[in-house]
């Protein structure tokens, strides 16, 4: 098990380098301008350019499709009717994103008994009698009979759509022998196809992303991603699928490494419904939406709040994103800051708001007085971030700095008694506020708790399951605080000041780099990020056009020539830390 | 000698070719006078492994014995496991030496315990269950099967590595199916039909293997290691697909279960160990059935979000929150959690003696290694967490012992288990971790 978010070896060596944890705040912002993940934060006063920073890149990457981009490929080359039952092997989280867990992740035993035999199924519906009219496109001389002609179309063509390029010559005699010899055992060619794309499906080139150099014309003694791989990063950071048919051609014309036909294939993808899929993929992965599969609420308190809620909740956030972001090209602040958003007859009831439609979601505009505003007010985000029965300020202002000002929490302290501060039947602390002035007066706490406790707090007018309240245990809610002196009322103030924080672009753009390389940014990286995110400010916060800038840049496609042994332990990230011990 | 391989003679010389429609009554006449081995092969009856994790430790001083060696008294916090004290070895006082490293919350105890160092970014090593299930499971349908009552597969400490832990399943219905659903081949069934398909998928792994050389120079050598760890995964599935196609061996132990319906998952503690007991009894018959011989249960994660129906804080937060009580001088509503964790473990070694196998039950031929993640949770205290051994392992191992470890590296209870299942390991763990000798009050 890999470490869930942020709880990274770099954090560990800073604590450890650094001593204390009443020392976190200079570990912190030493941490930050070593961190690549505060990098371009680190370098925002430089001036813009039009003209990108050279790179060196990382080297070229394996990666393991994630359960989505397994689902999508399948969906890709053959068509939705075909079913997928069985079990993935779970996706890992890695420094806060699934997508760099996905360049660590291997496949253990039972997960690939799991690929094999969710294979075979998939093999046996494409070539089943229901589907084999439609996606195997060919007719064999005798069907009892293998017929290499057809076999051989039929490899080559789903060949290139899993393997995403052509089968080479010795991948394609293989499965033309798996399916020969099946064939002669079966007496059935369907059935000889149905094992030779089996084999395919459990192949490690379909099952991870592996990434091919060659040598780069225009860079001697460089390498640079072969077309093909540079179709696959292309299309899986706009759409979280393989490249389609067109990509493919492009990429087989070597036409994708012309400027020209980069832009063209990025805006075209863009334009693609597909898009949003993209765009789904990287905030579910980005907001942990993966952690809505183990969440559960306590029944007596919150009765209302059941699995379709919680998927209801994933989807009213993912539906304003969708709504601001790329149907109306805004600006990436305005999730902070808007009001509008969609709700659903059962999150009708967590958020006391009447829903006219009987299924799906319907546009409503948060009223002023509702104290709700923007995505950090969503169930999706209140209800993750806080405990079975109880909010949890830490953890969603922990969430916060992390996530949206890429600002690392390190995990806190093993000697910790909380019992003192935490007696929720003591008489002078009733709200979690006095809780916690009592928790951060604790030397060893006080460094990270004052980063994130004033952001939770702003929050606490929402409950665990987040719907409104006014009062803890008979005592007014005080939302009010301040991040780094910046200061608010209430959650939609929080939102604001979050809006006009200079980390919030860089950070976004960050995380979307890492998100589409799979990877942490290397050194040579430092200058590009800066030019980003200062590129994502001057187009007005426009996430369609940080994507856009992402996706046809040079660094994007960048790779190091050679390898470089990685330092000892890279490799490695902790087990599993669950929410963390905090309130 | 391995016990498939003499099947697999038998069977040739008696049918010439691998025959299928074979008729293998399950009866008494296949095991020798003692009970202990199949009587036409001499091969022993399978010993089994498997490892039991709760989070959260136990209230300390409440579960150390104030004896050691046989005969102590149950303390208070296993009253649960009364019944089968002389069946369970406790060990106290056996350390992890961090090195100067930092104690990770819940994390640093498992990883010293599974996979022998305290600091997970110095190296990347398999869990030991891991190196006991290639070395006695390679025989069965599955090399090991692993079950977490919560809902997240990946809420398991057995891996190859961390980039590729075995995923747990999470649900009855899985678990049922993966056990006893297609593929399964009952041991007392009437006929054994080879089945075509296991050949034709095998040819198909075959050929994934094919391509392992040439594809491992295309990539870094970084990623090389994350590949080798795939083809190990196919070249087992090979493995297991190749003893699906013998006729199992006789169990007459293996009874079929009915089919489990599904459970909605809670954090109540009631509702986890009913989906464990449930989960359980399932594995205990495909242990039963030579579905396996390795199996890992965690009942929940380390930071055990399970709690009880009149509290909305889960164990994990009541750990550091709950007030001592100062007449009790322990924390009243964790000790009532933990004391129910123990009544699941105590489900898990009922299911096992409840199998009645050759001379003795499915526990006496298992050896279980029970831990947890601290030993102290309000403090994350990792040195002296509990470790439970039950079972002899069909004989090889003496139980019913508490022995106290006065500070020896806990590396030294891994060992041990690994070389009582047979891996040729004569020291294992690093840094002050290396444990290099047994825990040999446990030997026989």
């Amino acid at each position: 098990m890999l470490d869930r978010r942020g709880d990274t070896r770099r954090q560990r060596i800073m604590m450890m380098r650094y001593g204390c944890w009443a020392m976190v705040p200079l570990a912190l912002s030493l941490m930050v301008a070593d961190s690549v993940r505060g990098t371009a934060a680190a370098v925002a006063a430089s001036p813009v350019t039009d003209i990108e920073p050279t790179t060196e890149g990382a080297p070229p990457a394996m990666r393991r499709l994630t359960a989505q981009q397994f689902r999508n490929s399948i969906a890709v080359a053959f068509g939705p009717d075909i079913r997928i039952s069985g079990r993935l092997e779970p996706d890992q989280r890695v420094d806060g994103l699934v997508a760099v867990g996905s360049s660590r992740a291997s496949i253990s035993p039972a997960g690939f008994g799991q690929y094999v035999a969710i294979g075979q199924d998939i093999a046996a519906q494409v070539t089943d009698k229901a589907h084999r009219g439609a996606l195997i496109g060919c007719q064999p001389r005798d069907v009892a009979r293998f017929d290499e002609a057809c076999a051989r179309q039929v490899f080559s063509s789903y060949g290139m759509k899993l393997f995403r390029r052509p089968l080479e010559r010795e991948e394609l005699k293989t499965v033309l022998r798996i399916s020969r010899d099946s064939t002669a055992r079966l007496g059935d060619f369907y059935g000889g196809l149905r094992y030779g794309l089996a084999t395919m499906l459990a192949s490690p080139n379909f099952l991870f992303r592996m990434e091919r150099t060659e040598p780069d014309p225009a860079r001697s003694g460089s390498q640079r991603l072969d077309a093909y791989s540079k179709a696959a990063r292309l299309s899986f950071l706009l759409t979280n699928a393989p490249p389609d048919s067109i990509l493919l051609a492009s990429a087989k014309s070597g036409a994708l490494h012309t400027r020209e036909d980069l832009n063209a294939q990025a805006n075209r993808l863009m334009a693609s419904p597909q898009f949003t899929d993209g765009v789904r993929a990287f905030f579910w992965d980005l907001l942990d939406f993966d952690a809505f599969a183990a969440l559960t609420k306590d029944a007596n308190q919150f009765p209302g709040f059941n699995r379709q809620v919680a998927v209801d909740a994933q989807e009213q956030t993912l539906r304003v994103i969708i709504d601001q972001l790329v149907e109306k090209g805004g600006d990436y602040r305005s999730l902070f800051t808007d009001r509008s958003s969609f709700v659903s007859r059962r999150l009708g009831s967590i958020y006391n708001l009447p829903v006219t439609a009987q299924t799906g979601f319907e546009r409503q505009a948060f009223s002023a007085d509702s104290g709700r505003t923007g995505i950090l007010t969503d169930v999706s985000f209140l209800a993750l971030h806080s405990h079975p029965g109880r909010s949890s300020p830490t953890l969603r202002g922990k969430f916060v700095r992390e996530t949206f000002l890429c600002q690392p929490i390190p995990p806190p302290p093993p000697g910790i008694d909380f019992s003192i501060v935490e007696d929720e039947h003591n008489g002078l602390r009733k709200t979690a506020r006095d809780r916690l002035v009592a928790h951060r007066t604790q030397k060893t706490c006080s460094g990270c708790h004052k980063l994130m406790d004033p952001i939770g707090l702003a929050l606490e007018g929402f409950d665990a399951q987040g719907s409104r309240r006014l009062l803890e245990n008979g005592s007014p809610i005080d939302t009010s605080g301040d991040i780094d002196g910046a200061a608010f009322q209430d959650a939609a103030g929080l939102g604001h000041v979050l809006a006009q924080s200079p980390r919030l672009p860089s950070c976004l753009a960050t995380n979307l780099y890492r998100y589409g390389t799979g990877r942490n940014p290397a050194p040579n990286e430092k200058s590009w990020l800066g030019y980003l995110s200062k590129a994502f400010v001057r187009d007005d916060y426009k996430f369609t056009a940080l994507m856009r800038r992402i996706a046809t840049s040079n660094a994007f496609y960048h790779v190091a020539a050679a390898a470089p042994a990685r330092s000892p332990g890279t490799k490695i990230a902790m087990p599993a830390v669950r929410k963390g011990a905090t309130q | 000698m391995n016990m498939s391989l003499n099947r697999r003679a038998i069977l040739r010389s008696a049918f010439g070719v691998m025959a299928a429609g074979l008729p293998l009554p399950v009866l008494d006449l296949f095991l020798d006078g003692n009970g202990t081995a199949f009587a036409a092969t001499g091969a022993p009856l399978p010993t089994r492994f498997g490892t039991w994790f709760w989070g959260l430790g136990l209230m300390p001083d409440r579960w150390i014995p104030a004896q050691t060696g046989a005969g102590y008294v149950m303390p208070d916090d296993l009253h649960r496991l009364k019944a089968f004290r002389d069946k369970i070895t406790i060990l106290s006082g056996f350390n992890v030496p961090l090195d100067g490293a930092s104690n990770n919350p819940h994390n640093t105890g498992v990883t010293a315990v599974r996979r022998g160092l305290a600091n997970v970014a110095d190296m990347d090593l398999p869990s030991f269950d891991v190196a006991i299930a290639d070395r006695i499971g390679r025989g069965t349908r599955f090399a090991s099967i692993e079950i977490a009552c919560s809902n997240d597969p990946s809420v398991s400490h057995s891996g190859r590595s961390v980039g590729a832990p075995n995923p747990s399943e999470v649900d009855p219905v899985a678990l049922y199916n993966r056990l006893f659903g297609a593929g399964f081949k009952d041991p007392n069934g009437s006929k054994f039909v080879a089945d075509t398909a296991d050949l034709l998928q095998k040819s198909s792994l075959s050929a994934t293997l094919e391509g392992q050389r040439s594809l491992m120079k295309k990539i870094g050598a970084e990623d090389r290691a994350r590949l080798e760890q795939y083809f190990t995964s196919v070249r087992q599935a090979e493995d297991q697909l190749a003893v699906q196609m013998l006729p199992p061996a006789p169990a007459k132990a293996c009874v079929v279960p009915g089919k489990p319906s599904s459970r909605e998952p809670t954090t109540l503690v009631s509702d986890v160990v009913a989906t464990h007991k449930v989960m359980v009894d399932l594995m205990v018959l495909g242990l039963a059935c030579n579905q396996t011989k390795v199996f890992n249960i965690a009942l929940t994660e380390a930071s055990s979000p399970l709690r009880t129906p009149d509290n909305p804080t889960g164990y994990h937060q009541m750990t550091h929150e709950e007030a001592v009580d100062p007449k009790l001088g322990y924390q009243p509503h964790c000790a009532q959690i933990a004391d129910l964790t123990m009544g699941a473990f105590n489900d898990l070694l009922t299911a096992l003696d409840g199998i009645k196998e050759g001379d003795g039950t499915l526990l006496d031929h298992s050896l279980l290694f029970a831990h947890t993640d601290v030993s102290n949770a309000k403090s994350h205290d990792v040195n002296g967490l509990p470790i439970f051994l039950v079972g002899t392992a069909s004989g090889k191992v003496r139980s019913g012992l508490h022995i106290d470890g006065r500070g020896d590296p806990i590396t030294r209870a891994g060992l041990t288990m690994q070389q009582v299942m047979g891996v040729p390991v004569g020291n294992w763990g690093i840094k002050s971790l290396e444990a290099n000798k047994a825990i040999t009050e446990i030997l026989v």
